[in-house]
């Protein structure tokens, strides 16, 4: 209730100063903007973004929505649709499937000509290898204009991250610690698992569960990185000798986990784990092992505008506003990532899930590692386990 | 004769490479009824399926009333549909998902009849076919009988151009069928309906029609009227079909006293007043077909003017006849006799034809 | 040799255009182009190994990368022995059911039919893993209570198996569908053809092995091929159960091709393709069997549908039935139904494991509303669709009066044969490659018709099976009194059909509702259907919520179940 009231207030006021705004510039306009723009180059600035910004809210308007595309979400169901509404009366129209499905769906539409996406929300692999490797997308960097998400101050990064080449199409607002695994303590206390080879521990033989190493997904991405960080033998012990117990549904290595069937999970997820610690589950995470380094990541998703957009005003209104604390605040609570923001309200965190300054993390969102290391590396994962 | 309700000309249908109607030619008058008879596959149905439009012929021509309704080499083919055909099936094809007044109404429903008509007249046709009440139960709830009159009001229920029946009373029991001949033919007259049967029962046939076509493989061997196909049959098969024969062989004889069958092997001679001796060389090999009920049994002596020798095989009793098995010129043949004169097994009897009662067939 | 017009008397009969030739004309066309066409298009793909949106470069590689993984070929062989093993029990299993039900005096066979509908439409996700919650090694329910007993040592029942995946899916979708689609069959045939049995001598059940089921025959395999191709695509329970034992099976690899960043379809196509050989060989032989055989089982004459007594028997029979539900069905389900209501699907032990939260946030949910609404468009179009569609061409598959015919029926197997995600992105290509598109994509319309085609092998069999059944007798006899083709197919042979017609109806009915991999490439944000936010649910970990709608779902069926049989008692006159 209070930050409604606060919102609405901070509302009223913009208008206020919109609309004195407008007065000054009618009344001033020729002279002032001489010396405007010889003065104040920053106050300008500013006055040329307002004029900006009202012809693309204007434009949304006119577009009528803007579409979204990316995996089920309930934070954008819930709170980011009718936030949106509310706050620039367009309606948000969310095109939801798995990114296979909505990669296939975009590749047909697009050989037939149609255009109906805006905006993507997807993970890392589908971005830089679908989106942006197929072309999809549309530079966003000079459609960002709103003063607070193009201000350097405001991010940890020193500037709104844009991780393709061109820094310009991919934008990356989360950079969030990652979980390494989760155990159950009633079943393994927390220092027997402390580095690398506490994992190879016989007494854990069959207690390990995995997502599927063999397939695309979170099972195989663990796989690469422990191949890359710990070698060959390492990867055999863990996922051919400990015998662990492979799955694709995350709900089920989720419950072994909270029964303690399976007590180490090594790519539980800390949203399906939430739920079970407020039940009073003693779930522990664990970040890091001795020998393992922290690994960020940039999920829940990466920000991609698309090429030819059917609604591109609202596109580039939706972009804006997304990367703006409001936008980047919502899915922070909801999802628990730590932003690249420095002005998010951090205090609902994991702290382990903010990253520590000056720690050294492997970024699991890493461009290079997404389109050519991490590919390699699950090829010569598959090879290694697949030769049992 | 007045315009033939239908008629076939030099029609022919193949399935496959198998002829079921070998350029049939016939025609029904207005208010005949016309009798298909034959044995089972002789093409007897199919030529009902053709009239029906059921199946399309490959040569020749159907008309009804003098207008084509297939025809291949012109390109016509009506569908059954708007041949204003009326069909009583052998199965009757009673929709067992309809009740009984639904059945009958069914063709007046499709002629978008107002429902007050409908309903007269469906009540009518089951009031014809003795069906009175029954209206309203499902089709399905009916007897065998009751069946075959549901599909017969249904095809009376509208007036049909032609009533095409199909075997209707071959899945009735014998006291029924006896019922229903009698029936259907009054019904018949009293409506003056064209009708064309179809049937394998000789009985059934010759009780009911105004002429009969005999098939036989795919052909009509005799066109006629009862009597004349029964007594002057142009086949053998004709013959047989029909009724029991009696059949002898004999040899053309030729003088200036008249013509006459030899019959060498029975030990008599035939002479043939009034049998078209011309059609017949002097010296010719011929059969002669006799009904049994034309042969008078006579005592052992002199054999005299067409009668031959024959002996007693073996009696039956039968209570108000005899039944004599007799054999001559080297054949054996069922005689029936009265109760009058009575032959001992082994006896040697005559048997006396009547020249203007029997046939001459060529080898 | 034209007639002049005027002497004609049957107007406008000159040209030999009949109905139904014009019918089969237009199904051969139109099956063509929406089945053929989506598959022309997906092997053609798969040959192209360009990039996307790069130009076509052409080349066996995504086959030769298929096939050449050494895990294809015994997962092929897994795959083949668990349809097959699952299949003979379940069909000898679901004959003696569809016969109990439909052609003996056991009481209560309409209750069991509609239970049979109610299980089939149930979710297999939360049912599979009721199936976990009874049978888990170290937690399974039924474990528990096995270890109760003095002579068992350690968990009996362990689910993560081969036999496990093979008991699971016998509950999940083992006899349900074949028992729906066998009763109505065995409800039509003639007692006159049993009751000649009996007379000459054979027992009940020679009866049932010797006569009705060689009668029956074209639908009875119609639907073990079904089965077993249906069993052959199967995944998400072996996924759920073999995995952890190390299992894997055909489907699942197909299943990954697709699901890879980005989707690897080529691949995909090409081991889908096995289906399509299977296919071949099963409607081969399918033919093979049936030709020139007759299956006239309801004709004009005589028809009687007087039941088998079984006297003492029956109550033993309705025993044996009830316990199998019991087993198969109830238990699983009173899991689901508890899951529905817990905190926490499963987890008996935890602080107030119960809450009405799920369904109050389920019915809360802002768009439920309006999916409902999309979702009951969808399917009453799709269920009506199918039937006007499908019994037209069962009718001309069963008729078999051209070369055309054969051809028909080998297109409506197509989309069961390809994998679902490929047909539906093959549908999804052909809705936008024709000039009907902006009807077509993204409307409730285009959802509709894409179900109604994915849905044809079960709809074509079922009414295939019951028109070779019925004797021509029935048509001729409309015919002659003169009604049209068209008129004869709506008031004789359709009636005569009806409860066939009603089970393909519902059947189409409950799958459009259910069915995610099709509308999720197809719908729009004004088409959102329920089953969308069913893989929403499920994808973001909802299970709780996903098994309320779930349950819901199986409920507007199983009322819809009600209603149409009702409807079809009505139509069949009995």
């Amino acid at each position: 209730m209070k930050t409604e009231g606060r919102e609405q207030k901070a509302e009223s006021r913009k208008q206020k100063a919109e609309n004195s705004k407008q007065k000054l510039t009618r009344s001033l306009l020729p002279a002032a903007y001489c010396i405007l723009l010889t003065v104040a180059p920053a106050w300008a600035q500013s006055r040329d973004w307002e004029k900006e910004w009202n012809e693309t809210l204007a434009a949304a308007k006119r577009e009528g929505k803007v579409v979204v595309a990316g995996s089920p979400d309930p934070v954008m169901r819930n709170e980011i649709i009718p936030k949106f509404m509310s706050r620039f009366g367009v309606p948000v129209e969310f095109i939801a499937g798995r990114s296979s499905q909505i990669v296939a769906r975009v590749r047909t539409e697009r050989s037939a000509g149609i255009y109906s996406i805006d905006i993507y929300l997807s993970g890392p692999d589908t971005t830089a290898n679908t989106l942006y490797g197929e072309k999809l997308v549309d530079p966003l960097k000079p459609l960002l204009i709103l003063p607070e998400v193009v201000d350097p101050a405001k991010w940890k990064t020193g500037k709104p991250w844009f991780v393709d080449p061109e820094e310009s199409y991919v934008l990356r607002p989360f950079r969030s610690v990652a979980n390494l695994l989760f155990i159950n303590p009633d079943h393994v206390k927390p220092e027997e698992m402390r580095s690398s080879k506490d994992l190879l521990n016989p007494k854990w033989k069959g207690k390990i569960s995995t997502e599927d190493p063999t397939t695309t997904g979170a099972g195989a991405n663990l796989a690469s990185r422990f191949l890359n960080q710990l070698g060959e033998e390492f990867l055999k012990k863990l996922y051919i000798e400990q015998k662990p117990v492979s799955t694709r549904e995350r709900r089920q290595f989720t419950d072994w986990l909270a029964r303690g069937t399976q007590p180490i999970c090594l790519n539980c997820r800390e949203d399906d784990v939430r739920p079970l610690q407020k039940e009073g589950f003693k779930i522990l995470e664990i970040f890091e092992l001795a020998d393992v380094a922290g690994a960020v990541n940039g999920s829940p998703w990466l920000l991609t505008l698309a090429n030819k957009a059917p609604h591109p005003g609202a596109a580039r209104l939706f972009a804006n506003w997304m990367m703006s604390r409001e936008g980047l605040e919502i899915y922070a609570k909801g999802y628990g990532s730590a932003t690249l923001r420095t002005d998010v309200d951090e205090s609902f965190l994991n702290p382990g899930n903010i990253p520590r300054p000056g720690a050294n993390y492997f970024d699991d969102t890493d461009w290079k590692w997404v389109v050519k290391g991490r590919k390699e590396t699950r090829s010569r994962v598959w090879k290694i386990l697949k030769s049992r | 004769m007045a315009q033939a309700v239908i008629e076939f000309v030099e029609v022919t249908k193949r399935f496959g490479p198998a002829l079921a109607v070998d350029r049939m030619s016939f025609a029904v008058a207005p208010g005949e009824f016309f009798t298909l008879l034959g044995p089972s596959g002789c093409g007897k149905t199919t030529t009902l399926r053709l009239v029906a439009g059921l199946e399309e012929p490959d040569e020749g021509e159907i008309l009804l009333n003098g207008i084509p309704i297939a025809s291949p080499k012109r390109g016509i083919f009506v569908p059954p549909d708007k041949r204003r055909m009326g069909m009583v099936f052998q199965s009757y094809a009673i929709w067992p998902h309809l009740t009984v007044f639904e059945n009958v109404a069914f063709p007046l429903r499709v002629r978008r009849e107002p429902a007050a008509a409908v309903k007269e007249r469906v009540l009518g046709a089951l009031d014809l076919v003795g069906l009175q009440g029954l209206a309203e139960r499902g089709a399905t709830e009916l007897s065998g009988g009751q069946q075959q009159r549901v599909a017969l009001a249904r095809a009376l229920a509208y007036t049909p151009a032609v009533l095409l029946l199909d075997e209707p009373l071959s899945n009735l029991d014998a006291k029924l069928r006896e019922q229903m001949r009698f029936e259907l033919r009054s019904l018949q007259r009293r409506l003056n309906l064209s009708v064309l049967y179809v049937t394998h029962d000789q009985g059934e046939a010759m009780a009911m029609s105004d002429r009969i076509a005999v098939v036989h493989r795919g052909r009509p061997e005799q066109v006629g009227v009862a009597a004349e196909l029964y007594e002057t049959p142009a086949s053998s098969f004709v013959g047989d079909f029909l009724g029991r024969t009696v059949m002898l062989r004999g040899t053309v004889k030729k003088s200036a006293q008249g013509s006459w069958i030899d019959l060498r092997n029975a030990g008599g001679r035939i002479s043939l007043a009034n049998n078209r001796p011309a059609q017949f060389a002097e010296g010719e090999e011929v059969r002669i077909l006799s009904r049994p009920e034309d042969i008078d049994l006579l005592p052992g002596g002199e054999v005299g003017p067409n009668q031959i020798k024959a002996k007693v095989e073996m009696v039956a009793y039968l209570g108000d006849h005899l039944e004599y098995s007799v054999s001559a010129g080297g054949r054996s043949f069922v005689l029936a006799a009265g109760k009058k004169a009575r032959y001992p097994v082994g006896a040697g009897i005559r048997l006396a034809f009547d020249p203007a009662r029997i046939t001459v067939l060529p080898l | 040799m034209k007639m002049p017009a005027a002497s004609l008397p049957f107007p406008g009969l000159r040209v030999r255009l009949r109905l139904s030739h014009l019918a089969e004309s237009f199904m051969l066309v139109f099956f063509a182009v929406v089945m053929g066409l989506p598959v022309l298009f997906l092997l053609w793909s798969s040959l192209n190994v360009a990039a996307p949106g790069k130009d076509a470069v052409y080349s066996l590689a995504n086959w030769i990368r298929g096939f050449s993984d050494p895990g294809t070929l015994s997962a092929l062989w897994m795959s083949f022995l668990l349809s097959v093993v699952r299949l003979i029990p379940a069909m000898i299993l679901s004959v003696m059911v569809a016969w109990l039900i439909a052609r003996t005096d056991m009481p209560g066979g309409n209750t069991l039919e509609f239970l049979c509908w109610f299980a089939y439409f149930i979710p297999d996700f939360p049912l599979v893993l009721a199936w976990i919650l009874l049978l888990d090694p170290s937690f399974g329910f039924l474990n528990t209570l096995a270890g109760v007993l003095p002579f068992v040592e350690g968990p009996i029942f362990n689910p993560y198996s081969f036999w496990g995946i093979v008991w699971v899916h016998t509950s999940t979708n083992g006899i349900w569908f074949k028992v729906m689609l066998l009763t109505p069959v065995f409800r039509r045939l003639g007692a006159s053809l049993e009751e000649a049995a009996r007379v000459a001598g054979a027992s009940n059940l020679t009866t049932l092995r010797r006569i009705t089921l060689p009668v029956l025959a074209p639908m009875v395999l119609a639907v073990a091929a079904l089965s077993l191709i249906r069993g052959l695509e199967s995944f998400n329970t072996e996924l759920l159960l073999g995995l952890p034992a190390g299992i894997y099976v055909y489907a699942t690899r197909i299943y990954d091709y697709t699901r890879q960043e980005p989707p690897a379809f080529g691949e995909a196509t090409a081991l889908g393709s096995v289906f399509l050989l299977v296919l071949v060989v099963l409607s081969y032989f399918y033919w093979r069997y049936l030709r020139g055989k007759r299956f006239i089982v309801v004709t004009g004459q005589a028809y009687s549908t007087m039941r088998v007594k079984l006297g003492k028997w029956r109550y033993w029979a309705l025993g044996g039935c009830l316990l199998y539900f019991a087993v198969m069905m109830i238990l699983p389900l009173s899991f689901l139904l508890i899951g529905s209501f817990m905190r926490r699907y499963g987890f008996f032990n935890i602080a107030s494991p119960f809450t009405a939260a799920h369904w109050q946030n389920l019915l809360m949910d802002p768009i439920f509303l309006s999916s409902l609404k999309n979702s009951l468009i969808i399917a009453t179009a799709t269920a009506l669709a199918g039937i006007v569609l499908y019994s037209t061409v069962g009718y001309l598959v069963a008729s078999r009066k051209s070369r055309g015919a054969e051809l028909l029926d080998l297109f409506c197997w197509l989309p069961w044969v390809v994998p679902g995600i490929l047909m539906s992105l093959g549908l999804l290509w052909l809705f936008l490659a024709t000039p009907l598109r902006s009807v077509l994509y993204g409307s409730v319309w285009g959802i509709a018709l894409a179900m109604t085609i994915k849905d044809s092998p079960v709809s074509t069999q079922a009414f295939k099976a019951a028109f070779l059944q019925l004797g021509p007798d029935l048509e001729e006899a409309a015919r002659v009194t003169g009604a049209s083709w068209g008129y004869t197919y709506r008031r004789i042979l359709l009636p005569l059909v009806a409860p066939i017609a009603a089970t393909v109806g519902l059947l189409n009915f409950g799958s459009a509702l259910t069915s995610i991999s099709t509308p999720v490439l197809l719908y729009s944000a004004q088409s959102r259907p329920l089953s969308i936010l069913l893989m929403e649910y499920s994808f973001t970990g909802e299970l709780e919520r996903a098994a309320a709608l779930g349950l819901l779902i199986t409920l507007i069926i199983s009322a819809m179940v009600l209603a149409g049989r009702r409807l079809g008692l009505k139509l069949t006159g009995s």
